[in-house]
């Protein structure tokens, strides 16, 4: 049972391999610092007072934030919609449904892959945040990356924050992908209610709302409200075990398969 | 008649209320048998193969493999048979190779079995290539690849010759046989052309309108069609021919030059070809007209 269970998911890992959602994973975590290498560049006045004492937290700081609010949600429903795009594309449900597997299996070994790629792109995000301040400080010698040290600690403890952060995402597009054959359904879903997340997000009770937990783990202005941050982390966990549970049932009782 | 490998019994299935797609199915598949499941578009063929992977709910009936109810033994039952539903389910952006090896992860089978597969279907030379590239024939012979990966015991092919072109049609034919001959596989293949199962089935099941109007082995089907066939003459002279052959046959009509009557035999039809000669009719043509699954269906829902 865990032996095919790992069987598949291998499988799964080969037919994700040079997908749309494998390569979005990998140009896409290399974009925000990218544009940050350049401006580093062309703005070296501005940057280089400001980076003087402790270049390295202020850049992965600036970089996450660039980051968390739209494009890492963003990224997680285009990703999620595109792996299990894989098998609509190719009209090949049908076959993954008439092979001995179980639909817990099904289920759950796609989930993996989508976390897989998830935390993929988190440490290469944070790689090509080293590789492209490195880069900048050869061309420009006056910034001071080789002089202090990388803080790992910091870049291992914000790719755990935010990856729980989306926990709760993750679920909710999984199901929608899965329940539309068309591409842009997740997407636009996914897109509205990221958006709405952004309108309301005075409200008082924002920790409801799952699109909105990588900002609020990641703003500081949410920690200054007492029990905020925790609330809404239970809740990431809460959406996320129900929706995840809501999907397979979903997919359990559904009367047309593949 | 072997035990039945693949059996339903009562089987119906509706999409819709009151819409029946399939009305009281019972299909029996002999073991080692090459099971042609015929009937035009919309008849309820694909409903019935899908029914049987599991692909859709049962909603009323037994489907039973291998003496198994499907239901209780999916997993068991699913991993002794390879199936094709449709246009070939592959995933285009890999190799083939890459293809059959998602798919033998799954079946867990020996990394041995594709090159096997591979030369079955005589794709050796393009293994490496990506199948985005590959022609209609080629991903058909993929998908029969990926079926037979595991060495199943069934095959079930949802027509595996629709949109080929009459090389990639004989091919895929051919292998259909091959299969059954040389490896004993049985196989429940669906075609909505009579001609085409006739050429390979050793079994033949007719639905139309999601009931089962004939089944029984190829031979049957032929003495029934024979039975309804034609005898079509073109002569110089209807009423001449008309005064000569009353005696012997009844006429069904005469269109123009032509005259329509049942058809018996070969020696029948040569002896009545002979009387005619000798009382000078000239005969221009003698044909006998096979009847298309069309015609078989009115014959056989008339009886």
């Amino acid at each position: 049972m865990v032996a095919s269970f790992i069987l598949n998911t291998r499988a799964e890992f080969l037919k994700s391999k040079k997908t749309a959602a494998f390569w979005l994973t990998v140009i896409g975590s290399a974009f925000v610092p990218v544009v940050h290498g350049i401006s580093l560049l062309a703005r070296p006045d501005h940057f280089v007072p400001a980076l003087k004492n402790d270049p390295w937290q202020i850049i992965i700081n600036n970089n996450w934030q660039a980051a968390t609010l739209f494009l890492l949600p963003m990224f997680v429903i285009l990703v999620t919609s595109l792996v299990v795009q894989i098998e609509y594309k190719n009209n090949t449900w049908k076959q993954v449904y008439a092979s001995p597997r179980t639909l817990a299996d099904i289920y759950f070994s796609k989930f993996i892959i989508i976390h897989t790629l998830i935390l993929f792109c988190f440490i290469l995000f944070n790689a090509a945040i080293i590789v492209s301040s490195c880069v900048v400080n050869l061309f420009q010698k006056q910034y001071t990356f080789f002089e202090h040290p990388v803080p790992w600690k910091t870049m291992f403890f914000l790719i755990g924050k935010i990856y729980f952060a989306v926990l709760a995402i993750t679920a909710i597009q999984y199901w929608i992908s899965l329940r539309f054959r068309n591409f842009i359904a997740p997407v636009g879903i996914g897109l509205a209610l990221l958006i709405t997340g952004f309108i309301i997000h005075e409200w008082d009770h924002l920790y409801y709302y799952p699109y909105m937990y990588p900002a609020i783990s990641f703003i500081k202005d949410f920690e200054k409200k007492p029990g905020f941050v925790a609330t809404s982390q239970w809740f990431d966990l809460a959406w996320f075990v129900i929706a995840l549970l809501i999907g397979f049932l979903d997919m359990l009782t559904r009367k047309e398969k593949g | 008649m072997k035990p039945a490998i693949i059996e339903t019994q009562r089987l119906f299935f509706e999409f819709q209320r009151d819409q029946k797609i399939l009305n009281d199915l019972n299909l029996q598949v002999p073991t080692g048998s090459i099971y042609g499941f015929l009937g035009p578009n919309g008849a309820g063929k694909t409903t019935t193969l899908r029914l049987l992977l599991g692909l859709l709910k049962k909603q009323e009936g037994d489907i039973t493999l291998f003496g198994q109810p499907f239901q209780s033994h999916r997993l068991e039952i699913l991993r002794r048979l390879g199936s094709l539903i449709e246009q070939p389910s592959l995933y285009l952006h890999l190799t083939g190779k890459e293809n059959l090896e998602v798919f033998r992860l799954t079946y867990q089978c020996n990394r041995n079995r594709i090159p096997q597969v591979l030369a079955i279907v005589g794709l050796q030379e393009a293994a490496d290539k990506k199948v985005k590239n590959y022609s209609l024939g080629m991903k058909q012979r993929l998908a029969i690849a990926i079926a037979l990966l595991h060495d199943p015991e069934i095959l079930i092919l949802d027509e595996p010759t629709n949109g080929l072109d009459p090389n990639g049609i004989i091919e895929t034919r051919e292998l259909i046989k091959q299969l059954n001959r040389e490896y004993g596989k049985t196989i429940l293949v669906s075609s909505h052309l009579l001609a085409e199962v006739e050429k390979m089935a050793t079994h033949v099941g007719i639905i139309h309108k999601g009931k089962l109007l004939f089944q029984g082995s190829l031979p049957e089907l032929q003495q029934l069609k024979s039975k309804q066939s034609t005898i079509e003459l073109e002569v110089n002279d209807t009423e001449k021919a008309q005064q000569v052959l009353q005696q012997h046959v009844t006429i069904k009509h005469i269109n123009g030059t032509r005259l329509v009557f049942d058809y018996e035999s070969r020696e029948r039809s040569a002896s009545l070809n002979k009387l005619l000669v000798q009382h000078g009719v000239d005969v221009y043509q003698l044909a006998v007209t096979q009847n298309d699954l069309e015609n078989l269906f009115v014959q056989i829902t008339a009886q």
